[in-house]
């Protein structure tokens, strides 16, 4: 049939290759660029192996000021991780509560129009894009120094997150149930609250916990510039150069987020699995407390009946009113402040306005490339670090049970570390300046891009490899030709996730001394040069916009 | 065709008198109804059909047919590129938002999926079924007057299922969901039901216990019945009449009275533009049965 077969072996002509699309080829480039960048801002950041071994002595100098830890005592302790936790829960509530309206104008099924489609998307993508740092140094200036700036903060920025997840949650979700609504002459209104919250229930909840664990992280941050907390307490220590004390609550900040990580995890497993519940009833509590009752129409309640899933049901409700309750009046939110910041928000939005370089606009720019520096270096030390570890803790590249599990569990511990404790201690170690935050951020990698990477390869079509191997290919032969080809684009795709994370963090962390265009800011706000500030916030804005706008392209390039 | 319907003639030449007339025996009305979804793509092309009170239709065809999109004319879902569709005496068109709201609260509808919401309870399912005469949205069972969860539970106690009120709608299966959602619509009570490939969905003998029930609670309450199916043995059962569908024109249209196995046996190649003779025994051939050698999977249930 074809000429392929008819044609002798000598004569058939082997077809050309093709020539690659024009996206792929831009893609390689961007790539190649990308790693040469990395490499270039390694070797100008001067992180060479002279320094990491000079930083060595330092490490040691650093451990014996140290230790003995410091732990303040247990009543100060435990106010501290409830003003903490208080905090964070109530930003995170806040956010919730305000991503709701945003998510359902943004989502396609919920939409009111296209022009409030548009305006609730723009303002997910700026919370994103806006640090919550400078929101913090926006609503101290507006509220007074305490929580409630940190509460506003965090849960405006968290918008950003929530609103996006529970957006593409909304847009996932089988149209069916809403469509009968409409069918049947709902409005609206009903067509939304009749089949999105029960349905949608678990994955918003599951959003908020992930929501609550990021948040607990940057509350720490926040400290530095006054909101209260654990972070707070940390900042004065090391301020005052009492590292025992410090390096203490660090400690307990690892352990408060190992801890709550554990227990959202907990609770997010849980919630899936009663998503895919079978029948409900039959359980000791719906026997006690429904004894007696008849079924079908002769049940005269026309109430649900207390299965165990509905006394869940109720007392999650009621837990989150006792914690709301508990943390408003543990962080003792000042409403007096609140109404009058808002009353003055024209004359402080005046103090940011116009933007300014505050004297030097090029010494904003050198520090707006160290950042830019620190991300890239970063995410190259930090791929070269991860992209192993991820290999040999993923079950299906090391046959080897214990190897895989051994890896599996340095990776949740690093993931544990908040990089803000990570670049405190490498601030400590080597020195105010950009090696920390690079160092601080090539750690933290570990956790983030090992832990996709481990996960990607475990995903990778198992039948494919058992294809090869019937071939008789050897482990290692499976590994490259069917495993590692089909995880590469999502190497890729993580990798490029790592330098938009990479690039947010690294303006953050230049507020604890690590070097970059954070350190500015912090300056700027210490000495109320608020339209700095905006200068500083627009400069990030912009180059957090095109990292993400650039790792996005790529990400859909490869795929 | 003996019992061709004659579609409702011209609109503009009618005088409202008239026309009040054709509205009481026609629940449903399509007159030159044509759909364009871009591109060329006609969803319906030039259809003229009326649809008597009372009576049971199947419409019959592949997928892309049109049916699914004739009966989404019907309560508003789609508008028509050209033509009207008249439902209950009331232009589906031109009766504006608040009108369609109205006039979809007399309209039931059961889908192929079912579109319950799975992590609700039964009765919470059926109760919504009111919501088109209800104010305002709810979030949960107890937000639904007393009067309605006493009805929801009588509908389910009519489908069968009055036992399993507050268990979870996706713990059901499937036969039984689409149960729930018989009730769902009776919650309505509508006066036209339209039913997008019912059962579809489900195993042969779920399918007959929801075209059974469906066609005795048509009887109970004379409803216009619409509805689409694949199979022709269940709809020769279930429909007093038989409008076959392809690229979006009505080729077939003719009563189920006194239908014999041969002719049954016509529907299928007509509807699917295929002559069986001559395509030879493909899948959907042999879903044919030759007359007097009925041997679809249904057959035992539909005969009886």
């Amino acid at each position: 049939m074809s000429t392929l077969t008819q044609a002798s072996p000598e004569n058939r002509e082997v077809p050309a290759r093709p020539r690659p699309a024009g996206s792929s080829i831009a893609a390689t480039i961007v790539m190649i660029a990308l790693v040469a960048g990395g490499v270039w801002s390694v070797g100008s950041l001067g992180i060479d192996v002279a320094t990491i071994v000079d930083s060595f002595d330092n490490a040691v100098n650093f451990f014996a000021r140290m230790v003995p830890l410091d732990f303040p005592p247990v009543a100060e302790t435990l106010s501290l991780v409830f003003e903490t936790l208080a905090i964070v829960f109530l930003a995170t509530l806040l956010s919730v509560a305000l991503s709701l309206p945003v998510a359902l104008a943004a989502a396609r099924p919920t939409r009111w129009g296209v022009t409030s489609q548009w305006v609730a998307r723009g303002l997910t993508v700026l919370a994103r894009a806006v640090p919550d740092l400078v929101l913090a140094i926006i609503f101290l200036r507006m509220f007074g120094l305490g929580a409630t700036a940190g509460i506003i903060a965090m849960g405006i920025h968290s918008v950003g997150m929530i609103a996006k997840l529970y957006a593409d949650a909304i847009e996932e979700l089988d149209a069916g149930p809403r469509e009968s609504v409409e069918s049947l002459g709902g409005t609206r209104a009903q067509q939304i609250m009749a089949a999105l919250p029960q349905t949608l229930m678990p994955q918003l909840i599951a959003t908020a916990l992930h929501r609550f664990d990021i948040n607990l992280r940057t509350s720490v941050l926040l400290g530095y510039v006054g909101v209260g907390g654990i972070g707070l307490a940390i900042a004065d220590s090391l301020r005052t150069l009492d590292y025992q004390r410090g390096m203490a609550l660090a400690v307990l900040v690892l352990l408060l987020c190992i801890g709550i990580e554990l227990v959202s995890g907990t609770i997010r497993a849980g919630l899936m699995r009663s998503a895919g519940q079978t029948i409900t009833g039959g359980t000791w509590v719906d026997r006690l407390f429904n004894a007696g009752r008849e079924s079908g129409v002769n049940d005269l309640h026309l109430t649900p009946p207390w299965s165990a899933a509905r006394f869940k049901r109720f007392l999650s409700v009621a837990l989150i009113v006792v914690f709301t309750v508990a943390a408003l009046w543990r962080v003792d939110v000042s409403w007096s402040a609140l109404l009058q910041g808002i009353l003055e928000l024209p004359q402080t939005l005046a103090l940011f306005f116009p933007p300014s370089a505050g004297g030097s606009m090029s010494s904003l720019f050198e520090q707006l490339l160290v950042t830019v520096q620190i991300s890239l270096a970063a995410s190259l030390i930090g791929a070269v670090l991860a992209i192993p570890i991820g290999i040999l803790a993923a079950r299906n590249a090391v046959a080897n049970a214990s190897v895989h599990q051994t890896f599996r569990v340095i990776i949740v511990i690093v993931r544990g570390i908040p990089e803000l404790i990570l670049a405190i201690i490498f601030v400590v170690i080597s020195g105010l300046g950009e090696v920390a935050g690079t160092l601080a951020l090539s750690i933290g990698a570990i956790g983030l891009l090992s832990k996709l990477i481990a996960d990607s390869l475990e995903e990778t079509d198992t039948q494919v490899q058992e294809a090869m191997r019937a071939t008789g290919a050897s482990q290692a032969q499976v590994f490259f030709s069917a495993t590692l080809r089909q995880a590469a684009p999502a190497f890729v795709a993580h990798t490029m996730y790592l330098l938009d994370n990479n690039i947010r963090s690294a303006t953050l962390l230049g507020v604890v001394g690590a070097g970059g265009i954070g350190f500015l800011l912090l300056n700027a706000s210490r000495v109320n040069q608020f339209d700095v500030v905006t200068m500083v916030l627009i400069l990030m804005v912009a180059v957090v916009l095109a990292v993400e706008a650039l790792s996005v392209w790529l990400r859909n390039a490869v795929r | 065709m003996s019992n061709h319907h004659t579609t409702p003639g011209d609109h503009r030449a009618k005088t409202t008198e008239l026309q009040r007339e054709i509205d009481d025996i026609y629940a449903v009305q399509l007159d030159h109804v044509t759909k364009d979804f871009g591109g060329g793509v006609l969803g319906l092309d030039d259809v003229n059909l009326g649809f008597r009170t009372g009576r049971v239709t199947v419409l019959l065809g592949l997928s892309g047919s049109g049916k699914s999109t004739l009966l989404r004319h019907i309560n508003g879902l789609h508008a028509p590129t050209s033509g009207t569709v008249r439902v209950l005496g009331q232009d589906v068109n031109s009766v504006g938002k608040r009108g369609l709201r109205e006039l979809r609260r007399n309209i039931g509808v059961i889908f192929q999926s079912f579109n319950l919401v799975g992590p609700m309870s039964v009765l919470e399912n059926v109760c919504a079924g009111q919501l088109g005469s209800l104010k305002g949205p709810r979030i949960s069972l107890m937000m639904y007057p007393k009067s309605v969860r006493r009805e929801a539970i009588e509908k389910l106690d009519r489908v069968g299922l009055a036992d399993r009120a507050y268990q979870r709608a996706d713990t059901l299966s499937g036969g039984q969901q689409q149960r729930v959602a018989i009730a769902r619509a009776l919650m309505q009570r509508p006066t036209v039901l339209l039913a997008d490939e019912p059962v579809a969905s489900l195993d042969p003998v779920s399918a007959l216990d929801v075209i059974n029930l469906l066609r005795q609670i048509a009887e109970e309450d004379n409803l216009t019945v619409i509805a689409s199916l694949h199979q022709v043995q269940l709809a020769i059962e279930f429909a007093d009449r038989i409008i076959g569908l392809r690229g979006g024109q009505a080729v077939l249209d003719r009563s189920t009275a006194g239908l014999s196995a041969e002719e049954a046996s016509t529907i299928y190649s007509s509807v699917s533009g295929m002559d069986l003779a001559e395509a030879g025994p493909s899948p959907a051939a042999k879903d044919q049965p030759a007359a007097g050698s009925v041997r679809t999977p249904l057959s035992s249930g539909l005969t009886r």
